[in-house]
């Protein structure tokens, strides 16, 4: 197999080499892998298996050491090492609007323990001052900042523990269950069993393989029957829990009748140094049930000459299996070097409706390729797409999204609004609408403009005396509204902070 | 006996809407319908018109002594039955024309009388536009695609005038008109009034009846004809409006029941 | 399907062609490698993945090349509309790949060639255009093939400020026992402020099973202007290629209008790129199909000069188990500013087999920008349906007059009106059964 599957069809597709360079095969030479590895010894990181670290590469043998280290059963194992059996086959997905210079997946480390308190800096004085600017903008806590900065280890900061305590007892009451990955596989094996890999199964992508092979924890939340859950269950509060973040893993099930709704991310940006991350994100909806999954990325996009940043492989997958079930998507992405990621709904439960939300922004040398499927199987299906690309500096952005009509849909809708902006000369802006229908009955309708931020509008502002950047954040936030009123509250004030931040020195 | 209805039941998604109404009309005849929203009014237009989603469980409706619930809605129209749309529709790319002379042909052709060619039909068409004072720009566009509310019923009227039905029903003509489009759409109506067309309008408001003065006056309500009366009956549902419904029915309206 | 291309291939290696220049034999011979190493688009080539070619297993094994014009039997003269006919300045007569007559087309200012005689007046510009085509990879095997197989041609040369008025392309394909493909290549080179109106007829009166692979170019210098005109209606088991290179100066215009309303496996990729400022480009269609018919538009448009316009719209209609696809790309450049992009699908489906694929993209580098698109896909408006039927037309009409009015919005495009009603006449011809409460009638 030379190729990887498109995540908007079964059939591979190759994108034209001038538009999208391969992932390519390993190449241990390259810049980025330079960095990469640069960026470890700086810290002085130490490859040594005893103290739980495992040196760069992958083979059998570290996807049995990280199984073992996490003390799982026989059938994890199995299940991971069919996984990398796969993945070895396959090769990173070039079709995508992205250039990505090439990354040696045997210089990665693929397990590490929470750090040492001689790795983490000593105080908030030896953190990258642009980025405390940047929590200082967002209004983050102090003690928050450090936590984020990495100056503490998480297990001991003090809110977010005791939070974490009494609303998990609260949970508890309710039935709900919200725990880390790896808790759910010693805890409820039966339940982790039965759902990981119906959604996502680990041949879907290569990311999703290398996930699978050695994921190293995530979230998994369990909504019994009839049970609403009582509160937003947001990874903020659970990502002391363990060094989750290169490969997360997150499994969501609403039994029938059952919602939720769940946070995942923070808006301030992460002290991160892992280049490379490839989660999994997998939700099962029955019967009349709910589920609302609202994200807000910000990791480290790079600095303003596109050096470093995160590259972020995202795998986000519901199945609507119940009729009348739902699925929503909100997404605001504004941080990571690169973004590939489509949130998808598979709408098999008769009259199940599945929903996409999304604020992509990209700035100086980011790139992302981000958009939806709706797959429509079951009949009287809906789904809506809102999708809201901002590009600025040298910022590369594609929406990429797939509505599927099978046979069977009868009656299915589709309604999808893509819209782009550009905020000056060297940015770009793509819509890659996949549009595939088979039943006719079925009524979609799809929209989509790019412009350059109004000019009219700017001018109003600034004659009524605003600066220049407050115009911008006003009209972008103008722009996202549709997508920022489907988030929580809370979550939707930091988005909009965060979008602020994110296009400084964008205009002018 | 034009149009006979007895005892009409029907349904829309399932739910009553007419719940055993009775009607008789004889030719050259104006009867208005009124009566309060969702009292069933525009579904006896629909449902005489034929319309799928109205669904008769109950009753009979005759026109002309044949049973028109068999008919398909084209069938209907060339029988002579003709809908004035509450909300005629938008069909761009179908010239209006183009449209006319398609559906007068069609009824010409079930009549079994010659269809007309498009000399004759401009001819025709000249004429009505001239009765009802139209400008002939309305020809060159297309079905109701971007017209006002008061070009739409005008519209409406007008294909009345080229159609010639005998039976023209008159759905919520008035609403959404000003003063002055409401007088040009009553004035269309009344030069097609004659001898051998009835005709039924069906309003909520008694303003409309200033314009077309109705020989009789039905009240619907829930789903029946509650009284009947004269033009008068129009003027005192003016003044009283349809809360004596609520109170406990006709009795408590100070009018005389001619029914 | 490999294998074809294979047979293919071994056809031409050792084929012999009338023009001998070096530079075209190497390139042929470069296609021929080419083809042999790729072989035929399959799925995984995202520009083919909506567009299966297994109909092409009932070709022959050999391609023809070389002189073909004596082996011609005249197949019998479709029924033109008269309008088509009446307006040309020039037919020009195509038949199984193989130039077959020419009339007229004697305007000052205007030659017609061969593609030898082409080759001799105009090399280096020729040689321009057939090098720039892409010959690389699966997903350009009939660039490739045509390329591997080119002598036979068509070369119209309109000097600056000349009118070509109408010039009809006739093409036609023979019934046969043994249906094999058929390449041509046609070049359309138009001087400074030149004029042309290109009305191209696809229509066979046999139906051999046939495949046509045509490779054209267009030209155009400072303000040229071209109306190009493209009636398909082959028989359902007619295969046609084709493949449109335009070329667009300063200043220029290019207006396409496509109407495909039969053809088995037909596909029409068109690109332009408007190097000029100023151009406009503009792409109309509409597809009407019934039975088991294949369309596919595949329009890209690449704004690289600054306050360039253009428009791509497209309706399709499908009925039986027909298959429409849609695939515009509009590419601006980075500097291409007050450029001006509009794209617009709409599609009706009319049977429960038939499907439709549409990807209107967008790609943009530019900031002074207008772009928009839209797609949609549905049934005809029942509100609409009723209304005309309470006005007295049968249910089959009314929607027949609904889908006339679903495609109007292409016709009225045209500037000859009388055209455009006949082509509004050949749509309605085309129309597919209706389902009616979702039986296929």
């Amino acid at each position: 197999m030379s190729n990887q599957q498109n995540p908007v069809d079964s059939t591979s597709t190759q994108a034209s080499p001038a538009d999208a360079p391969s992932v390519g095969s390993a190449t241990a030479n390259s810049s980025t892998v330079d960095h990469f590895v640069q960026q470890k010894y700086k810290h002085g990181f130490v490859t040594d298996i005893e103290s739980e670290t495992v040196p760069p590469g992958l083979d059998e043998d570290i996807v049995r050491w990280i199984s073992a280290r996490k003390e799982e059963p026989q059938w994890l194992l199995d299940w991971r090492l069919e996984a990398f059996q796969r993945w070895l086959k396959m090769s990173p997905p070039d079709w995508a609007h992205l250039k990505i210079d090439p990354v040696d997946f045997q210089a990665i480390s693929y397990f590490s323990a929470p750090k040492s308190d001689e790795d983490r800096p000593k105080s908030l004085d030896e953190v990258d001052p642009k980025l405390l600017e940047t929590y200082e903008k967002l209004g983050v806590p102090l003690h928050e900042r450090a936590k984020l900065a990495g100056v503490v280890a998480v297990d001991v900061v003090f809110d977010s523990v005791s939070v974490g305590t009494t609303f998990r007892k609260e949970l508890k009451k309710a039935g709900v269950i919200f725990c880390s990955f790896s808790e759910a596989v010693h805890d409820y094996p039966d339940l982790v069993k039965k759902y990981l890999g119906t959604v996502v199964p680990s041949r879907d992508n290569f990311f999703a393989a290398l996930n699978s092979a050695v994921f190293s924890d995530g979230s998994f939340v369990f909504i019994p029957k009839g049970v609403r859950c009582p509160m937003e269950l947001s990874t903020y509060f659970r990502i002391n829990a363990a060094e989750t973040g290169q490969f997360e893993r997150t499994l969501i099930i609403a039994e029938e009748d059952a919602h939720v709704s769940y946070l995942e991310g923070c808006t301030a940006p992460m002290r991160d140094e892992n280049q490379l991350h490839a989660a999994v994100v997998e939700l099962v909806v029955m019967d009349d049930a709910s589920i609302k999954y609202s994200t807000v990325q910000n990791w480290y996009p790079g600095d303003e000459n596109g050096v470093g940043g995160i590259y972020n492989f995202v795998t986000k997958r519901g199945d609507c299996r119940g009729d009348r079930s739902r699925i929503s998507w909100t997404q605001v992405e504004t941080g990571s070097a690169i973004t590939w990621k489509y949130p998808s709904c598979i709408l098999r439960g008769d009259s199940s409706v599945g929903e996409f939300y999304s604020v992509a922004l990209t700035n100086n040398y980011q790139q992302a390729d981000t958009g939806t499927k709706m797959i429509h199987i079951g009949p009287n299906t809906r789904s809506k797409i809102i999708s809201k690309g901002i590009s600025a500096g040298r910022g590369q952005n594609a929406y990429r999204g797939l509505v599927r009509i099978a046979k069977g849909a009868e009656n299915a809708r589709n309604y999808t609004q893509c819209d782009s902006m550009l905020i000056g000369k060297n940015c770009g802006a793509h819509t890659f609408p996949y549009i595939e229908v088979s039943n006719p009955t079925a009524k979609l309708e799809h929209e989509a403009t790019t412009s350059r931020i109004g000019e009219d509008q700017l001018f109003y502002c600034l004659q009524r005396g605003m600066s220049e950047e407050d115009a911008v954040s006003l009209i972008v936030d103008g722009f996202c509204k549709q997508v920022f009123r489907e988030l929580p509250m809370e979550f939707a004030v930091e988005a909009k902070a965060l979008l602020e931040v994110s296009l400084e020195g964008a205009v002018g | 006996m034009m149009l006979e209805i007895k005892n009409l039941h029907a349904t829309v998604g399932g739910k009553a809407i007419l719940k055993g109404l009775d009607l008789t009309i004889e030719a050259g005849e104006i009867h208005a319908i009124m009566g309060p929203n969702g009292a069933g009014k525009s579904t006896l237009g629909n449902v005489i018109s034929g319309r799928e989603g109205y669904e008769v469980t109950q009753g009979e409706v005759l026109f002309n002594g044949n049973n028109l619930l068999e008919l398909e809605p084209e069938e209907r129209a060339c029988e002579g039955i003709f809908l004035a749309f509450q909300y005629p529709v938008e069909i761009p790319g179908v010239n209006n024309t183009y449209f006319l002379r398609a559906a007068l042909n069609a009824q010409r052709k079930y009549r079994g009388e010659p269809e007309l060619d498009s000399m004759q039909f401009l001819k025709l068409v000249r004429e009505k536009l001239e009765i009802l004072h139209i400008s002939d720009d309305l020809l060159r566009r297309s079905v109701n695609e971007g017209f006002s509310g008061g070009e739409k019923k005008r519209n409406e009227i007008f294909q009345m005038a080229v159609l010639e039905p005998s039976l023209a029903i008159l759905d919520e003509t008035d609403s959404g008109l000003d003063i002055d489009a409401l007088r040009l759409v009553a004035r269309g109506v009344n030069r097609l009034r004659s001898e051998d067309r009835a005709m039924i309008v069906i309003t909520h408001y008694q303003r409309l009846l200033d314009h077309i003065v109705p020989d009789r006056v039905h009240v619907l309500a829930d789903g029946k004809i509650v009284a009947s009366g004269d033009a008068d009956l129009a003027l005192k549902l003016e003044e009283q409006g349809y809360a004596w419904l609520d109170r406990g029915g006709i009795q408590s309206l100070d009018i005389d029941l001619k029914a | 399907m490999s294998a074809l291309a294979q047979q293919w291939s071994e056809s031409l290696r050792s084929a012999t062609h009338p023009q001998v220049l070096p530079w075209l034999d190497a390139l042929r011979l470069r296609a021929v490698e080419q083809l042999t190493k790729h072989g035929l688009p399959h799925r995984k080539d995202e520009d083919w993945k909506y567009t299966p070619l297994r109909v092409l297993e009932q070709l022959g094994p050999a391609v023809a090349t070389g002189v073909r014009v004596e082996n011609l039997t005249p197949a019998p003269e479709p029924e033109l509309p008269a309008a088509l006919i009446d307006s040309a300045d020039c037919v020009i007569r195509i038949h199984d790949g193989a130039l077959a007559g020419t009339e007229g087309g004697d305007q000052p200012g205007v030659s017609v060639l061969s593609l030898s005689e082409g080759l001799e007046q105009h090399e280096s510009l020729l040689r321009k255009h057939i090098e720039s085509v892409d010959i690389n990879g699966s997903a350009q095997a009939f660039a490739s093939l045509n390329t591997a197989s080119l002598d036979q041609g068509l070369v119209i040369h309109v000097k600056e400020q000349a009118d070509a008025g109408t010039v009809l392309l006739r093409w036609t394909l023979s019934g046969t026992a043994d249906p094999s493909i058929h390449n041509f290549r046609v070049f359309l080179l138009l001087g400074e402020g030149s004029r042309m109106q290109l009305v191209e007829q696809y229509e066979s009166a046999d139906h051999g099973g046939s495949a046509l692979n045509v490779v054209s170019h267009f030209d155009l210098a400072r303000e040229a202007v071209v109306d190009h005109l493209l009636l398909q209606n082959e028989s359902e088991n007619t295969i046609l290629m084709s493949s449109t290179y335009i070329e667009q100066a300063q200043g220029s215009r290019y207006n396409y209008s496509g109407f495909d309303l039969g053809g088995g496996l037909v596909r029409h990729e068109l690109k332009t790129v408007m190097a000029g400022s100023g151009a406009h480009a503009a792409f109309g269609g509409a597809f009407v199909l019934d039975n088991s018919r294949h369309v596919d538009n595949h329009i890209s448009v690449e704004h690289a000069g600054t306050a360039c316009s253009s428009d791509q719209f497209f309706r399709g209609v499908l009925g039986g188990r027909s298959r429409g696809v849609f695939n515009g790309k509009a590419l601006i450049r980075p500097g291409a500013d007050k450029s001006s992009v509009r794209q617009s699908n709409a599609n009706l489906l009319l049977s429960p087999l038939a499907q439709i694929d549409t990807k209107p993209e967008l790609e943009i580098y530019a900031d002074e920008v207008e772009a928009s698109h839209g797609a949609t896909v549905g049934q005809l408006d029942e509100t609409a349906i009723f209304y005309l039927r309470s006005r007295g037309l049968s249910e089959t009409e009314a929607k027949r007059l609904l889908v006339g009015a679903f495609c109007r919005s292409v016709t009225d495009r045209l500037e000859n009106q009388e055209l455009a009603g006949r082509i509004a006449e050949l749509i309605d011809q085309a129309m597919p059964s209706y389902e009616s409460r979702g039986q296929v009638l």
